[in-house]
């Protein structure tokens, strides 16, 4: 009952601040909330906190001062397997130093649902067959994660990550090691995936081309400050951006889509 | 109980493996100066009876000391995120070999047998921090600048060693020299009781925690996401391993690298998944030590080798090879 009278939220972030050393602030007073199924995309200059509000809002690292709500409760007063079950987050770096194969590192997805003294149920395995198929990672399902490309290994960890059903998927760089058509379909799955659970993506990327594309919601970051906060024709302007990045941008909508379409400005492009 | 269910029992290495130990138990039995046939086994004279006696003894310490240390490095490895730590190289045996030196010394090994052990604890637990503490404040958790610590403490607790050596009067200096001897011949039954049920628990323990194990190698942050606890793991497993560390120590003296051999060989064969990796580890070290240390009593006639040097012969060209083939997935 409780959970249902404090709102519709699925996370917020309430005023939250952070500083990995003294004296050297991060994130000041970081305000933001999701609701249920939505899509957003943090975007904005490098160290400039994205990827540490993720660390945050997973409950890995605690904030400063303010706090996290998840359901409408502190992320804090969740044990690991009940918020596991929630929240899932992939980080940027991936170590791999022991031989799993890949279909067991998919595996793992699973450890906040099944106990310790039980072996993987039907239903576990259908998960894991199923996300193995939609990222594309099936047919080197038996091969060691050590031996992967990073790209491979990226897809390995978002699948991981979509084992373990959880209502909110954080993704730092999702795309980042992927090519062009490996992007798009990755891409593809995570939307896919999010339409049938009803779950929310929380996606960190520096692809705001990628972001306008797929997020309803982009949440721009300067200084450890929310700059911009809205859909990408509110966020993505052509003043915004050069507050954000300190760079001059060309910005039009695409007639494809019509949706923004950012260009840096380049030395050559400037006549 | 279903066929499919006896089958899959069946083909558990666990079962086929743990079916090996007698095997080898029995055939090691039979090895040595004064061999004997597997008949003889049955009906042994009294000559005999007392030889197979000391050989049971000194395989049931092979075995417990061979677990133990295979189960600690792959827990190290694990925990570490680190294919190459294992106690002896990560300093943990040397600084474990001082602590009980340092209780042969004090007296205290007169008093009690289990201040060797409690005394060797507290010295692996001290080393591991020390090489802990120098990998971080190096600002590279890399495999290669950990395993360089653990070299470095490893080789200053070997000349702390000495130092106790050189001051100890000739009655304490009887007790250090038979103990760093290292032989597996067990020369108290409680020490190798208190060691053997320390390697079974452990393993236990470890077994239960093995999903969770195999979240922590791919990072904190993974491991909080998929829901294990990895700063607490990381320390249990730590903790316990310098425990079976220092047991070892304790029982045997220093025997290194078949903490890193085991596990490489049980996840090349069985792969990597802790729940099974670490009671094949217990078994297979076992096994492996077993071999070791009667080879080491049979290849001279007259004399035997300390086990060590056997491990050492084949674990150092292996370290090499772990250390090769990284370079190649690195680069």
């Amino acid at each position: 009952m409780g959970r249902m009278n404090c709102n519709e939220d699925l996370i917020a972030a309430n005023n939250i601040t952070f500083a990995y050393q003294p004296g050297k602030q991060v994130l000041n007073g970081v305000n933001f909330r999701l609701p249920k199924g939505s899509v957003a995309a943090i975007v904005g200059p490098n160290g400039v906190g994205k990827s540490t509000i993720l660390k945050i809002l997973c409950g890995y690292l605690q904030p400063a001062s303010g706090e996290v709500l998840l359901e409408g409760r502190p992320i804090k007063s969740y044990d690991n397997l009940e918020r596991s079950r929630l929240v899932a987050a992939v980080p940027q770096n991936i170590y791999a130093p022991i031989p799993f194969t890949v279909e067991q590192v998919v595996k793992m997805g699973r450890l906040a649902r099944i106990s310790r003294y039980s072996r993987l149920t039907r239903e576990d395995k259908e998960v894991i067959a199923r996300t193995m198929h939609d990222l594309n990672i099936a047919v080197f399902a038996g091969r060691a994660i050590g031996e992967l490309s990073g790209g491979e290994r990226q897809r390995v960890m978002i699948a991981t990550a979509l084992a373990q059903e959880p209502d909110l998927l954080l993704l730092d760089e999702p795309t980042s090691h992927l090519d062009i058509g490996n992007s798009a379909r990755v891409i593809k799955a995570l939307i896919n995936w999010q339409r049938q659970k009803g779950s929310s993506i929380l996606i960190v990327t520096h692809d705001v081309q990628m972001a306008a594309r797929v997020c309803e919601r982009i949440i721009l970051l300067k200084n450890g400050n929310v700059l911009g906060d809205g859909n990408p024709h509110q966020v993505l302007t052509r003043e915004s951006l050069f507050q954000a990045y300190g760079h001059g941008v060309s910005s039009f909508i695409s007639p494809i889509d019509g949706l923004p379409v950012i260009l840096p400005d380049l030395p050559d492009a400037e006549y | 109980m279903s066929f499919s269910n006896i089958r899959r029992i069946l083909s558990e290495p666990v079962i086929w493996i743990g079916l090996l130990v007698p095997v080898c138990f029995v055939i090691f039995m039979c090895c040595g100066t004064y061999s004997a046939g597997f008949s003889d086994l049955l009906n042994p004279s009294p000559m005999l009876a007392a030889v197979l006696k000391l050989r049971a003894a000194r395989l049931l310490c092979a075995f417990v000391v061979g677990g133990s240390l295979a189960v600690a490095g792959a827990a190290c490895q694990a925990a570490l995120r680190n294919p190459l730590a294992e106690p002896y190289i990560l300093g943990v045996s040397g600084g474990a070999s001082v602590g009980a030196a340092a209780a042969i010394i004090l007296g205290l090994a007169m008093i009690s047998e289990f201040f060797i052990p409690a005394f060797s604890f507290v010295g692996a637990v001290f080393a591991l921090m020390l090489v802990l503490g120098m990998a971080r404040c190096w600002a590279a958790d890399t495999p290669a600048s950990i395993a360089l610590a653990g070299i470095v403490i490893g080789s200053m607790c070997s000349s702390l060693l000495m130092f106790i050596i050189s001051i100890s009067n000739s009655h304490e200096l009887n007790g250090i020299t038979w103990w760093l001897l290292g032989s597996l011949q067990p020369s108290g039954s409680m020490l190798l009781a208190f060691s053997a049920a320390s390697l079974l628990m452990a393993t236990l323990l470890f077994t239960l925690l093995g999903r969770e194990v195999d979240a922590v190698t791919f990072g904190e942050e993974t491991a909080f996401s998929l829901g294990a606890d990895p700063k607490k793991l990381s320390y249990i497993l730590l903790g316990v391993s310098s425990l079976l560390a220092a047991c070892s120590v304790a029982v045997s003296g220093i025997i290194g690298f078949v903490g890193l051999i085991i596990p490489h060989i049980i996840r090349n064969l069985f792969g990597s998944q802790h729940r099974r990796l670490f009671p094949l580890c217990m078994l297979t070290g076992g096994i492996f030590l077993m071999g070791c240390d009667t080879f080491a009593r049979c290849i001279f006639a007259t004399r035997e080798l300390p086990v060590g040097v056997i491990t050492s012969f084949i674990g150092g060209p292996f370290f090499l090879w772990v250390l090769s083939r990284r370079r190649a997935w690195e680069g």
